[in-house]
């Protein structure tokens, strides 16, 4: 465990699923050398397969008794969905048409089978009762890390000032032993260097007192990011103090610190059209995903909801509007800094 | 001169598969050893025959479900007036030539004491398993993929790469790979304590997934002899490993018995003991992989040379002690105990 622990809270209410975060991490980190498959940040639909396929039962992470579980290394084909080319020379080369008039429709290479957001908007239920929210993902740093405790060359570390988990590019060997025992499937391999990779949470813009690029550049203001001991913060406010952001999968025993706020949902309509009083996206695939007390955070968020449209003040959901860049925003090292 | 095939069949069968402390002549040629591994010169070259072992001492290890159809690995060596070069063959019915996410590249090493290429060699090997704080050893490492390294290390977790040449060839031809990896050296002993690993890639092994050979004896050119090197403790351990010449004087089946009453069984995973505890290195191949010497001294001195796995030892102030009491019976009882490690095979 580290001295302090930067923590980063996702508003899923607000989540447009516009995948800004995945870009903005893309162009800052992963778009070149061997890094083009991999996605530091993605967001996916729930439910669904998620990205890598499947990885909520792809094992890893640990047992009641602390021990590490066996967990599978993704494959790239079938589970990240290996990239495709397009055929443009064949399709759309004028020569090559009028020398063959049968040219090929524009199209992939191979048939994709999967990819990330493959599921997109999928969801489930049958209209007019249909659900899904988006889940963005980036690695939890983990107060615990599988990924750290597997690796047998200890090239995996978790910085003591902010918590951070890293692979050390120096003493990886690429056994990747941490991909499968990562129960989010956030540890790639670079298959250029032949070593693991990961999401850095930006750490060279956090020296800088910048916040991530995925949460920076969010244009829904979803995601709040400060230390979990700074009391002054966003982060703390709502893992603390509101107790409305819960971390995802708390049973793999790894003590992610990335938090999320429960999406609430309209409710489920009879066949006459009207509410029923039961939420459209059932309670108990957000206990599933977010642990037992999904419910209740939801019912805080009703409360202040309906506070607000009463025309009272609520701290809660100013604090979740999320005016302002730096009310959200705290990664200043020195503590109680602004 | 160039033997018959005939003569050729007869030479390798006629090599024992040695578990432990075989000897391994290195043949000098005026000019460097073949690069091809398919090359006459190595394959008229008697080869001497290995038994392969899981590595099962330190997790991750090896599981016996991978699909190995042989634990024979044969070697051949070779020393021209600046290379020194190992042939290595072994069967494998299905290559894996790539790396990658999730995919693992045959791959097969050797390694000696590093301090042994030095005129003063070490008292006495390093631990089996890629050396010991202190005791480091080299490795040369060839991986199906093309990727080839000069490492050392000091035990697991700790291998570094290492400047210098290193040339390596392979062939997968029906079902056996035959390797040559050489590199420029000139150990200046007469012998060398030498093990080698390897790896079956399409059974997911890498890193402490692999099997290995015990420490082996590489006899050097019959002109180096008398270079002044120390082979006492390896000539100490081939004969622990003769039965025939020095049999063990205690008794397996009493062993057996104190492997409960001395509470080892509490520790070690081994046959016949029906928990499978992971707190001290699993033993179930110990006497195999060790001599009896080994195993006395880690019984009488623990810390002495410490597997270097995850918590088999605490550390303070750089100063690392197993977390194995060291024996407190009689000379006699430890006889027995060591006769029943390596009845272990």
């Amino acid at each position: 465990m580290s001295r302090r622990q930067l923590a980063m809270v996702m508003d899923l209410n607000k989540c447009l699923g516009c995948q800004t975060c995945t870009s903005a991490c893309k162009t800052q980190w992963t778009n070149r050398r061997g890094r083009d498959d991999m996605l530091w940040n993605h967001v996916e639909t729930q439910p669904g397969r998620g990205y890598p396929r499947d990885w909520r039962g792809s094992g890893g992470g640990f047992d009641g008794a602390g021990r590490l579980r066996p967990g599978r290394i993704p494959d790239r084909a079938r589970d990240y969905g290996a990239p495709f080319e397009v055929n443009h020379a064949q399709a759309l080369n004028p020569l090559g048409a009028l020398a063959r008039p049968t040219a090929p429709h524009l199209g992939p290479d191979t048939p994709p089978s999967f990819g990330p957001g493959w599921d997109e908007d999928q969801g489930a239920g049958a209209y007019p009762n249909s659900w899904f929210f988006y889940l963005p993902r980036i690695c939890n740093h983990c107060t615990n890390p599988a990924c750290l405790a597997a690796c047998p060359r200890g090239a995996i570390y978790k910085r003591d000032e902010d918590g951070i988990v890293l692979v050390d590019q120096k003493r990886c060997r690429g056994y990747q032993h941490c991909i499968g025992a990562c129960p989010y499937k956030k540890v790639y391999f670079n298959p250029t260097f032949g070593r693991s990779e990961k999401c850095i949470l930006c750490y060279p813009r956090v020296e800088q007192g910048l916040a991530p690029a995925c949460a920076q550049q969010c244009p829904g203001r979803i995601r709040f990011v400060g230390y979990l001991d700074d009391e002054a913060g966003a982060v703390h406010a709502l893992v603390t103090r509101w107790r409305v952001a819960l971390p995802l999968h708390a049973e793999f025993g790894t003590g992610p610190n990335v938090y999320y706020v429960p999406p609430l949902s309209p409710d489920k309509l009879d066949d006459q059209g009207r509410p029923t009083g039961e939420r459209r996206i059932p309670d108990a695939f957000l206990v599933e995903l977010f642990g037992p007390r999904a419910p209740e955070v939801l019912g805080v968020l009703q409360a202040e909801r309906e506070k607000r449209r009463r025309g009272e003040p609520s701290a809660l959901m100013d604090l979740l509007i999320a005016y302002r860049h730096d009310e959200i925003f705290r990664v200043s090292r020195r503590k109680g800094a602004t | 001169m160039t033997p018959r095939p005939a003569a050729l069949l007869l030479a390798v069968a006629l090599l024992a598969v040695a578990a432990a402390a075989a000897e391994i002549p290195v043949r000098r040629v005026d000019a460097e050893p073949a690069g091809d591994p398919q090359d006459r010169s190595w394959l008229t070259l008697p080869a001497v025959e290995l038994r392969l072992l899981p590595q099962t001492s330190v997790p991750p290890a090896t599981l016996p479900a991978a699909g190995h159809v042989d634990d024979r690995l044969r070697v051949r060596a070779q020393r021209g007036p600046t290379r020194l070069a190992l042939h290595l063959e072994w069967r494998d019915p299905r290559p894996a030539k790539t790396h990658g996410i999730g995919r693992f590249a045959d791959a097969a090493a050797v390694q000696w004491p590093l301090a042994a290429i030095a005129p003063e060699p070490a008292a006495e090997p390093p631990y089996l398993g890629m050396g010991h704080r202190g005791a480091p050893v080299e490795i040369w490492f060839w991986r199906a993929d093309g990727k080839r390294e000069r490492l050392a290390a000091a035990g697991f977790g700790t291998l570094t790469t290492q400047p210098g040449d290193l040339r390596a060839r392979a062939e997968w031809q029906r079902g056996r790979w035959r390797v040559v990896i050489a590199a420029a050296a000139d150990p200046a002993r007469a012998t060398l304590p030498v093990a080698f690993a390897v790896w079956s890639g399409e059974d997911g092994e890498r890193d402490g997934l692999k099997r290995v050979t015990a420490w082996q004896t590489l006899r050097l050119n019959s002109a180096m002899a008398g270079a002044g090197g120390n082979d006492k403790l390896v000539a100490e351990a081939a004969t622990a490993d003769a039965p025939a010449s020095n049999p063990p004087a205690g008794d397996a089946a009493r062993g057996a018995r104190l492997m409960q009453d001395k509470g080892c069984a509490g520790c070690h995973a081994y046959p016949g003991n029906p928990g499978e505890p992971a707190t001290g290195p699993d033993l179930r191949q110990a006497g195999a992989l060790h001599t009896g010497a080994y195993l006395a001294e880690s019984l009488a001195e623990p810390s002495r040379i410490i597997v270097p796995g995850r918590g088999y030892f605490v550390e303070t102030e750089g100063h690392r002690a197993s977390i194995m009491p060291p024996f407190d019976g009689s000379r006699a009882e430890r006889d027995d105990l060591v006769a029943f490690l390596r009845s272990l095979r």
